[in-house]
C-alpha cells in the first residue's frame, strides 16, 4: 500500500515538473510559431505588393474565400487595396486564385495561383489575359473566357466571389456618389465614333441634372455632346467611368477602328479569344451606306481543337467567314448563339455594323 | 571499458540500427533524402543523450532509485516524451522546413526503442558522463546508418544527393552515362526494406567472414601446438 502510494507520488512530481518545463519551452516557442505561420500566409501577397508599404490585416474566413488581406495606407490606415485568396471547382480541380482590388472597386491584379485542370485546354487559365485588370470587378462584362468551358467559368466565379465580398470590405471607403446612367449606346455618327466611340446620357447630382456625354474607348470621358452644357465634377466623371464599365449595353471589345468616307470603308475591332491581336473586319458600304458590298476579316484567332472547326466550317478563319456569311445572308444573328469568345465577338462586331446601318449617315 | 571504447561502440559493434535492429520503423520512413537523415540524427541526437542524462541522474541516487524502480518504464517514458516534444517545438519555430519533412516521426522518436533501450540497459546502471557519452556514441551511430541507407535510396532513387535545403549535388549524368534512369522505387518503402536489407546481408557476411578466420587461426595455433 505504502510502496504504492510512493510509486504514485513519484509519477505526480515528474508529471509536474515536465508539465513546467513544457509550458515554458512552449511560452517561448509559440509566438514565434505564430509569427512563422503569419510571415508565411504573407508571403503570397508579395506576388502582387511590397509587404511592407503597406498596414495589412488578415481575415480568414470559411467558403470560397479563405482568406482577405486588408492593405492600409501606412500614415493615415484608410484602406486602399483588398487581396482576395478565392477558389472555385472548375472541370476537376479546385482553381485557386488570387484578386487583388483597389478602393475604387477595379481589379488591380489577379493571378491563377494553382489548378489541375486538364493539361493543354484546361492549364490555358494560368497567365490568360481575362481582360479585368482596370476593369470594375462588378464588371463580368468584360470578362474575356472562353464561357464555355468549366474551367474559364470557375474563373469567372471567382471575380464574382470576390467583387460579392469586396462589397462588403470596402462599404464606407468608396464614395457614394448620385449619378445614374440612363443610357449607353454607340456613337453612330461618322465624323466622330474613332476618338469618341460612346454617348452616354446621365443623370446626376443632387438636383438630377440630366445631360448627355461622350465617352471614350475606356469609357472616359472626353467632351460634353452639346458644348454649352456645365461639364460634371472629377468625381461624378470617375463614378460616370466606372458605372459605364457595369453597364452591359454596349462593349468596349467592339469599336470602330477606321473609316473612310471617300471610299465608303469602315474597319471593326473585335477582340475575341486571342486578345492581343483582335479580330478587324474590312466593310465596303455602297455610297448611300445603308447596305454591305463586302467583309473582309483578318483574324489571328487560334483554336485548341483545330480539328472541329476545320471538319464544319473550313480553314481559319472558319467561325469569321461562316459568321459572315449568316449576316450576308439574312441581315440577322439573333438565331445565331455564339458559346465561344471568337463566335461572341464576331456577333458584337456584326450587331455593330447593322446599328450603323439602320442608324448612321 | 575507457570513454573512447563507450564512445565508439555505437558505430560499428553496437550500432543501434544495423547491429541491434532497434528503431527501424522511422529510420526506413525517413531515409528518402540525405537532408531527412541529418535533421532526424541530430533530433534523435539531442533526445538521446538529454534522456540519458537525466535518466542516470535520476537512478544515480540510492533514494530515488529504489523510489522509481518499480515505476521506471512509466518514468523513462514521461521523461523521453517530454525532450521530444521540447526539440518538437523548438524545431517547428526555428527550422519550419525541416519540422514539416520529418513530420510525424518526430513524436514518434517517444517510442523509438533506441532511446528507452539505452535508458534501460546502459544509463539506469550508470554514471551520468558515461551516459552522455554513450548516447552521443549511439545517437551518432545511428545517424551514420540513416546516412548510409538515405544516401544510397535518394542516389539510386533520384539521382541527387540533399545535404541541406538548396546544398543539393546532382548525380544523374552517372544515370544518363550508364543509358538508365534513376529507380524511382527506392524512394518507396520498398526500396527501403530492399536497401536495409542489402546493407544488413553485407554486415553478416563480413562478420562471418572475421568470425571464420578467427576459427581457423585458431586451429592453425592448435595445430601448432
Amino acid at each position: 500500500m505504502k510502496k504504492g502510494l510512493v510509486s504514485g507520488l513519484v509519477l505526480l512530481a515528474l508529471g509536474l515538473i515536465c508539465g513546467l518545463v513544457l509550458a515554458s519551452v512552449n511560452a517561448i516557442t509559440a509566438p514565434v510559431i505564430a509569427e512563422n505561420e503569419y510571415r508565411a500566409k504573407l508571403a503570397i501577397l508579395g506576388e502582387f505588393y511590397d509587404v511592407d508599404d503597406f498596414n495589412i490585416e488578415l481575415l480568414e474566413l470559411s467558403g470560397a474565400i479563405d482568406s482577405v488581406f486588408l492593405l492600409k495606407n501606412k500614415t493615415t490606415n484608410v484602406l486602399e487595396k483588398a487581396v482576395y485568396s478565392v477558389r472555385s471547382y472548375g472541370y476537376q480541380s479546385d482553381i485557386v486564385m488570387l484578386i487583388a482590388i483597389n478602393a475604387d472597386m477595379t481589379v488591380d491584379k489577379y493571378k491563377v495561383v494553382s489548378q489541375g485542370e486538364t493539361a493543354g485546354i484546361g492549364d490555358v487559365i494560368v497567365g490568360y489575359d481575362f481582360q479585368m485588370q482596370g476593369e470594375n470587378i462588378a464588371n463580368l462584362d468584360a470578362f474575356a473566357g472562353p464561357s464555355a468551358t468549366f474551367s474559364a467559368n470557375a474563373v469567372r466565379a471567382c471575380f464574382q466571389l470576390v467583387g460579392a465580398r469586396a462589397a462588403i470590405d470596402f462599404a464606407g471607403v468608396t464614395p457614394q456618389i448620385v449619378l445614374t446612367i440612363n443610357s449607353l449606346v454607340y456613337n453612330l455618327d461618322p465624323a466622330t465614333f474613332l476618338t469618341k466611340p460612346f454617348v452616354a446620357t446621365i443623370t446626376y447630382g443632387e438636383t438630377n441634372v440630366q445631360t448627355q456625354v461622350y465617352l471614350a474607348l475606356n469609357f472616359a470621358f472626353v467632351e460634353m455632346v452639346n458644348p454649352l452644357d456645365p461639364t460634371p465634377e472629377q468625381t461624378f466623371l470617375t463614378e460616370l467611368q466606372l458605372k459605364a464599365q457595369q453597364v452591359s449595353t454596349v462593349s468596349n471589345r467592339t469599336y470602330f477602328s477606321a473609316y473612310d468616307a471617300g471610299t465608303h470603308t469602315l474597319s471593326i475591332t473585335t477582340r475575341g479569344y486571342n486578345s492581343a491581336n483582335p479580330i478587324v473586319l474590312v466593310v465596303v458600304l455602297n455610297a448611300a451606306e445603308d447596305a454591305v458590298v463586302s467583309i473582309t476579316p483578318t483574324s489571328a484567332e487560334s483554336y485548341i481543337d483545330s480539328h472541329d472547326y476545320a471538319g464544319t466550317y473550313g480553314a481559319t478563319p472558319g467561325i469569321e467567314n461562316h459568321l459572315i456569311a449568316r449576316y450576308q445572308a439574312s441581315q440577322s444573328l439573333d438565331t445565331v448563339a455564339g458559346a465561344t469568345v471568337t463566335s461572341s465577338a464576331m456577333i458584337r462586331a456584326l450587331q455593330l455594323l447593322q446599328s450603323f446601318l439602320e442608324g448612321g449617315e | 571499458m575507457n570513454q573512447k571504447d563507450n564512445f565508439l561502440k555505437g558505430f560499428v559493434k553496437e550500432n543501434p540500427l544495423f547491429v541491434q535492429v532497434l528503431g527501424t520503423c522511422p529510420s526506413l520512413a525517413v531515409t528518402t533524402k540525405v537532408e531527412n537523415a541529418i535533421g532526424m540524427g541530430i533530433a534523435v541526437f539531442f533526445v538521446l543523450v538529454l534522456s540519458n542524462l537525466v535518466i542516470s541522474l535520476l537512478m544515480s541516487r540510492p533514494a530515488w532509485r529504489d523510489m522509481i524502480k518499480p515505476v521506471r518504464i512509466p518514468v523513462f517514458i514521461v521523461v523521453i516524451a517530454t525532450l521530444v516534444t521540447v526539440v518538437e517545438m523548438i524545431m517547428h519555430a526555428y527550422l519550419t522546413s525541416l519540422y514539416v519533412a520529418l513530420g510525424v516521426f518526430i513524436p514518434l522518436i517517444v517510442v523509438n526503442c533506441i532511446i528507452l533501450g539505452r535508458a534501460e540497459a546502459f544509463a539506469q546502471s550508470n554514471k551520468p558522463l558515461d551516459s552522455v557519452v554513450d548516447g552521443m556514441g549511439m545517437a551518432l551511430g545511428y545517424m551514420v546508418a540513416l546516412l548510409v541507407i538515405s544516401f544510397f535510396r535518394e542516389f539510386i532513387g533520384a539521382g541527387t544527393v540533399t545535404i541541406w535545403g538548396n546544398l543539393q549535388i546532382d548525380l544523374s549524368f552517372l544515370f544518363r552515362v550508364i543509358g538508365i534512369t534513376p529507380i524511382d522505387m527506392f524512394l518507396k518503402p520498398v526500396g527501403a526494406f530492399l536497401t536495409f536489407g542489402f546493407i544488413l546481408a553485407v554486415l553478416a557476411a563480413s562478420a562471418n567472414r572475421k568470425i571464420q578466420k578467427q576459427k581457423q587461426s585458431a586451429l592453425t595455433k592448435e595445430a601448432a601446438k
